[in-house]
């Protein structure tokens, strides 16, 4: 297999707009050409949309609007994992040869058709993702202790990160109590413990080594990869403790890449709520199990950084463009183009997405080797 | 998986199972995941079952008190609790389901505090 790097990416802002998937897509692409000045349509031989939109046909109307006419171009729907699926594929077609330089765009309105999974019926009609999100809450408080602060803790700092992004939905800071009192929505769960649909559209550009040198002097290789779907029903989910997909994926990315967890430096975890971000900490291998809810009390004086762009918490959830988003800010992170944001010395990020109460997961490691 | 909407709009709970292997099939489907085998006959589920946990719901127009009910069978479903008193719903209690049907295009689940 060829090795793969992302050589730059491309972000809109994460907003709630009038504006259609097609120009919020394209005006990411638009932002990946411009911090791309080599790149010209011509060199694009793939196009692969992440998104969970109704809408058709949407990679071959991107590459018709942006005057690109690749050898490949499809779309990729996976629930909340698109993203990361899309990055995925179009490594794929590289890896193997099928072609060289790929560009990853993942997208979606606030009004997306995937907040909720229609075809499981073993939920009734608790459909809505909150659902699941208190039944895990409750098992994590009930077999280790995890408080509502501690969760509330992970959005106290995601909101705060997300004041340094400026593409980020939500610019303000808030404080614990703030979440505690905000809306219940499922007990546990609160407004502030949640991620909020929103629009928005991120791009990245993938590239074979041997072409890579032509877009960038600072490549970011893809090391590892791991997915893994246990189920698809939330009955079939037996542990709610921990996320298995994600236990399984992390294995497998973290062996393809031959790192181990304590070498990773920055995460962009599915903080799709807050108990999500306290079981990836767990789960993803950064501490111990049962540890998550302490974790998150002290996250500032650890040695990795998680969630830097301010998580799907504070950035938003487009749910299409959440995966391609978090590989972007590692991408930047990486480059040392965060801004006020950056994290000194990283050298190894890793991206992680999970679909429909953690039946499915996908983990990415990116590195500078 | 017309068999489980039908059966479940004249109040009965019904999945799939394997004819050839036995394998209960859950959610209901017309493949078992098992064999393979498309011999599929419909057979009802037990009206009882455990209450692993539960939550309280702020969503809709009113709170709903609803969890987790592992039926006998070990199948899982989320099913509204129904009860007077919602000190009694405790995790682990044994319920059994009291209503089920179609309601607003989602099918829904009830059950009761033994």
């Amino acid at each position: 297999m060829r090795r793969v790097a992302v050589a730059g990416h491309g972000l809109t802002k994460f907003r709630r707009s009038d504006d259609s998937l097609y120009s919020i897509a394209a005006e990411s692409m638009r932002d990946l050409f411009a911090n791309i000045p080599t790149l010209s349509q011509h060199n694009v031989d793939a196009v692969v949309v992440s998104t969970c939109d109704n809408a058709q046909y949407t990679a071959s109307i991107l590459s018709e609007m942006l005057g690109i006419k690749p050898k490949i171009a499809h779309r990729i729907e996976n629930m909340c994992n698109s993203g990361s699926n899309a990055i995925i594929s179009a490594y794929s077609y590289i890896a193997s040869g099928l072609c060289d330089v790929a560009i990853v765009v993942g997208v979606e309105k606030a009004d997306s058709p995937s907040a909720k999974l229609e075809w499981d019926l073993t939920r009734g009609p608790f459909k809505h993702p909150a659902h699941w999100a208190a039944m895990f809450s409750k098992a994590h408080m009930n077999e280790y202790g995890t408080t509502e602060e501690q969760m509330a803790m992970v959005s106290v700092k995601n909101h705060s990160n997300a004041t340094m992004n400026p593409a980020a939905y939500f610019q303000t800071k808030i404080t614990v109590d703030d979440v505690l009192k905000s809306k219940p929505v499922v007990k546990p769960v609160k407004l502030y413990d949640c991620s909020a649909p929103c629009d928005g559209a991120a791009s990245l550009l993938l590239v074979s080594e041997e072409k890579v040198k032509e877009f960038t002097d600072q490549p970011v290789w893809i090391t590892g990869i791991g997915q893994r779907t246990i189920c698809a029903s939330f009955s079939n989910v037996k542990e709610l403790t921990q996320m298995d997909s994600t236990i399984l994926a992390a294995r497998d990315a973290y062996a393809m890449a031959k790192i181990e967890p304590k070498m990773i430096d920055v995460a962009e975890v599915h903080d799709a709520f807050t108990i999500c971000e306290i079981l990836a900490y767990e789960d993803l291998g950064f501490i111990k199990k049962g540890e998550g809810g302490v974790f998150a009390e002290s996250m500032e004086s650890e040695s990795i950084d998680v969630n830097t762009r301010g998580g799907l918490i504070g950035t938003g959830h487009p749910i299409g463009a959440t995966g391609v988003a978090q590989a972007a800010e590692v991408v930047m992170q990486l480059q040392n183009k965060a801004g006020r944001r950056q994290v000194k010395d990283c050298r190894n990020g890793l991206v992680h997405n999970l679909s429909a109460a953690a039946t499915s997961a996908n983990v990415v490691t990116m590195g500078l080797v | 998986m017309n068999g489980f909407k039908e059966s479940l709009k004249t109040g009965k709970l019904t999945t799939s199972k394997c004819s050839s292997c036995k394998k209960l099939i859950w959610p209901p489907n017309n493949i078992c995941p098992k064999c393979l085998s498309n011999d599929i006959e419909w057979v009802e589920l037990s009206f009882n079952g455990k209450l692993l946990d539960f939550s309280e719901s702020l969503m809709g127009n009113k709170p709903v008190i609803f969890g987790i009910v592992e039926l006998d069978e070990n199948i899982r479903v989320l099913g509204r609790i129904i009860c007077n008193d919602s000190s009694e719903v405790k995790k682990g209690i044994d319920v059994k389901l009291v209503k089920c049907g179609i309601e607003n295009n989602d099918v829904y689940y009830e059950f009761q505090p033994i």
